[in-house]
């Protein structure tokens, strides 16, 4: 015991002996904390729009203020000629371009059906379908409201959808991604302190000091392993503190049960960790390692884009993947208040992780070369 | 320039011996842009859907099967009673449940007008909105079906061309977003890690007291960097264009114009990060925690930024990521040419010379030249 409390302490000595590591793992997460989660947002908002309207009569006008009067669009002024206006594309400025025919309100009244062509960017596919259906939206309520007033026509079938979400029903981006980004975080912080732990002693050349201590290698795993699992737990924490405090938060379950299956995703991390740095042979390449591992782990995690959409292989992938299970199972705690019952699946897999990464470790260390 | 050829040949030998850290240097990019830009999707088949049908008439039975008829559904439960609709959302059986009121067809039939509940699990919200969308596109093209059949004259038709992107293929803002990442990262990393290398090793006072320049070392060390991530880039293009059908609209040289400073820019942020750090590991965590998350969420990549609040428009404009994004994305897709990209070029430009500057004071400052 007197041994890890030793070896505890010594790596506590070196990452704050750091003055620079140590801001590194306690103030900038979260700093990103605080405003990367401002910036992750799928709503839009703020499409701009703009108008040829060659016609420029009553029901144009009428047309244009029901744009720019939903909350989804900002008119943006653009010259009368189609393709100088296309050209306000090119640099971004337009997301929508509205182009009215000439007679259309005549046409309109007389029933011949004018048609009214709408070109949208769509650079960013998501985007365009976004404002595909937004202008839907609008052109029918506008149409619907029209031909009711002047009962031109019978109004035409409706399907109204009434969209409930559950879990969730202020529909608060926020509370989505904190517990998401402070599991990468951690995940980052974790993975990175302890892959270049051993390597580095051996690079040094300090292993050799350790080797010809009588501590057993156990007791050196469980020295090294325990300082980092603290260091994760502590910003977890202030994690927690500052969603609730900054973000107001609401933890729908226990806290307990988030700390333990950080706990146990942190043992699964360090291991990952520690093995990349007892295969490595220098710095380098552990790093190189690591940040393979973390653009796997990351990308791949199901934070920024739905898992559902990957094709099988990469699936697999996440099935293997230690930082999707921990950021669904957080995240089902925090917004749906879960259960230890409907967690222990993920519990369990992270287990299995956290004690097959370290097994490996613990045969792969040789104490003595 | 006859100086600095020694050096630039001594960083290639460096490169060179370790035959692992040369794969993974110039190989890792191009794996990571590949299999990302297979993984990395926003649309997503086979969502588990449930139904609570309280109707059972034409209309719900009509409406269930177009859904299910579509790639994206998959029923996974019929519902008998609104009780369950808890209980299968708790145990991940379903992700979004369509409820049909008891007179769906009857006010379909009477009021011309009737509506339907969709309840999805918001818990994962980017998911919840795509299923919605999906959901919403669905009842709409029944309701335009229903309306051909039924007795609606249109007041006006609509033709919607889409702009750059006519099929809507998502992939083109995932490559750019991609690349400009694992780029970012790589080279940054690369740079930053080789260069604290020396300081750590003591070799940098060496390369000092040599008859070269501080300006001469520092570029020495990035050539060779240069060209291996050049020669990367290269590949990951042309990979993008045969793999990923993305197409090149502009020309090849303003192409590699955009690719060559954000490259230098990478590089050149990987030796500032060098030189306020003292160990390799600092560095990496540096890199890896500055850079990862704010260039996936500050660029553009997967979140728009003109979403976002206004003081986190203005600090993306930090980060060199996004100024890549927009410019390769004009380039390649848009066919812009030199005088669109002016400002992201002017800008990626000016972040290289002000990164070295800054770290040859900083530089100066630590050894003392």
């Amino acid at each position: 015991m007197k041994r890890i409390i030793a070896i505890v302490k010594k790596e506590f000595l070196q990452v704050f002996r750091n003055k620079m590591l140590s801001k590194i793992i306690f103030i900038a997460p979260f700093a990103q904390l605080i405003i990367l989660t401002y910036a992750a947002n799928f709503e839009i908002n703020s499409l701009s729009i703009g108008f040829i309207d060659r016609d420029n009569t009553v029901v144009t006008r009428e047309l244009k203020d029901a744009f720019s009067s939903s909350n989804y669009f900002k008119v943006y002024p653009v010259p009368m000629n189609y393709d100088k206006a296309l050209k306000q594309f090119e640099n971004d400025e337009l997301d929508v371009l509205i182009e009215i025919p000439n007679k259309f309100e005549k046409d309109v009244i007389n029933g011949e059906q004018p048609t009214i062509s709408i070109s949208i960017n769509s650079i960013n596919s998501m985007k365009a379908g976004v404002a595909s259906s937004y202008i839907g939206d609008v052109i029918s309520t506008f149409a619907q409201k029209r031909m009711t007033e002047e009962m031109v026509v019978p109004s035409s079938p409706q399907f109204k959808v009434d969209y409930r979400d559950w879990y969730n029903p202020k529909f608060d981006y926020k509370t989505f991604m904190l517990s998401g980004i402070l599991c990468v975080l951690i995940t980052i912080i974790g993975v990175l302190l302890t892959s270049l732990n051993i390597v580095r002693e051996k690079e040094v050349g300090t292993i050799e000091q350790l080797n010809v201590t009588p501590i057993t290698k156990m007791q050196f795993i469980v020295g090294k392993l325990l300082p980092f699992g603290i260091i994760g737990l502590v910003q977890l924490t202030l994690g927690l503190i500052i969603s609730i405090v900054v973000f107001g938060m609401v933890i729908e379950g226990s806290v307990a049960l988030i700390y333990l299956l950080v706990a146990v995703y942190l043992f699964a991390l360090l291991g990952i960790g520690f093995l990349i740095s007892t295969i490595s042979e220098t710095q380098s390449q552990a790093m190189f390692i690591t940040v393979f591992c973390m653009f796997l782990f990351i990308l791949l995690s199901g934070l920024f884009t739905p898992v559902e959409s990957m094709p099988s292989w990469a699936q697999m992938i996440t099935k293997l993947n230690p930082t999707y299970y921990i950021i669904e199972s957080v995240r089902m705690v925090i917004i749906k208040g879960s259960e230890f019952a409907s967690v222990q699946y993920y519990l369990m897999i992270l287990s299995i992780f956290a004690v097959v990464t370290n097994t490996i470790v613990i045969i792969k260390y040789k104490k003595v070369n | 320039m006859n100086r600095l050829i020694p050096l630039i040949k001594k960083e290639f030998r460096h490169i060179f011996r370790d035959k692992k850290t040369l794969l993974i240097v110039f190989v890792m990019p191009i794996v990571l842009v590949v299999m990302f830009g297979f993984a990395i999707r926003t649309e997503v088949k086979d969502i588990k859907i449930g139904f609570l049908d309280q109707s059972k008439d034409e209309l719900s039975i009509e409406l269930t099967s177009k859904l299910l008829s579509s790639d994206y559904f998959i029923c996974k439960r019929v519902l008998e009673s609104p009780l369950q609709i808890e209980e299968a959302f708790e145990s991940g059986e379903v992700n979004l449940i369509v409820v049909f009121p008891s007179d769906f067809s009857e006010s379909f039939y009477k009021n011309k007008s009737t509506s339907l509940q969709v309840i999805t699990d918001a818990s994962n919200l980017n998911n919840s909105t795509i299923y919605k969308n999906y959901v919403g596109s669905i009842v709409d093209s029944y309701r335009q079906e229903k309306l051909k059949l039924g007795d609606r004259e249109q007041m006006f038709d609509t033709t919607v061309r889409m702009i750059y992107n006519p099929e809507m293929k998502d992939i083109y803002m995932f490559v750019p977003g991609i690349m400009a990442l694992v780029l970012m990262l790589i080279s940054a990393i690369m740079t930053a890690v080789s260069l604290t290398k020396e300081k750590e090793m003591g070799t940098f006072k060496l390369l000092i007291i040599s008859p070269l320049k501080l300006m001469d070392v520092i570029v020495g060390k990035i050539i060779p960097y240069l060209l291996i991530s050049i020669l990367s880039t290269v590949v990951i293009l042309i990979l993008s264009v045969w793999i990923f059908q993305m197409p090149i609209n502009g020309s090849y040289l303003n192409l590699m114009l955009v690719c060559f400073l954000f490259l230098t820019t990478a590089l050149s942020l990987g030796i500032l990060i060098s030189s306020v750090v003292q160990t390799q590991q600092v560095a990496v965590l540096i890199s890896l925690i500055g850079l990862y998350l704010p260039t996936m969420l500050l660029s553009g990549f997967i979140y728009p930024i003109e979403n976002m609040p206004i003081p986190l428009q203005i600090i993306s404009n930090l980060f060199p990521a996004k100024w890549f994004i927009m410019a390769i994305k004009a380039v390649m897709i848009k066919g812009s040419d030199l005088q669109s990209i002016w400002l992201p070029v002017c800008v990626m430009l000016f972040m290289s010379v002000f990164f070295i500057r800054v770290s040859v004071v900083k530089y100066r400052k630590t050894f003392n030249v």
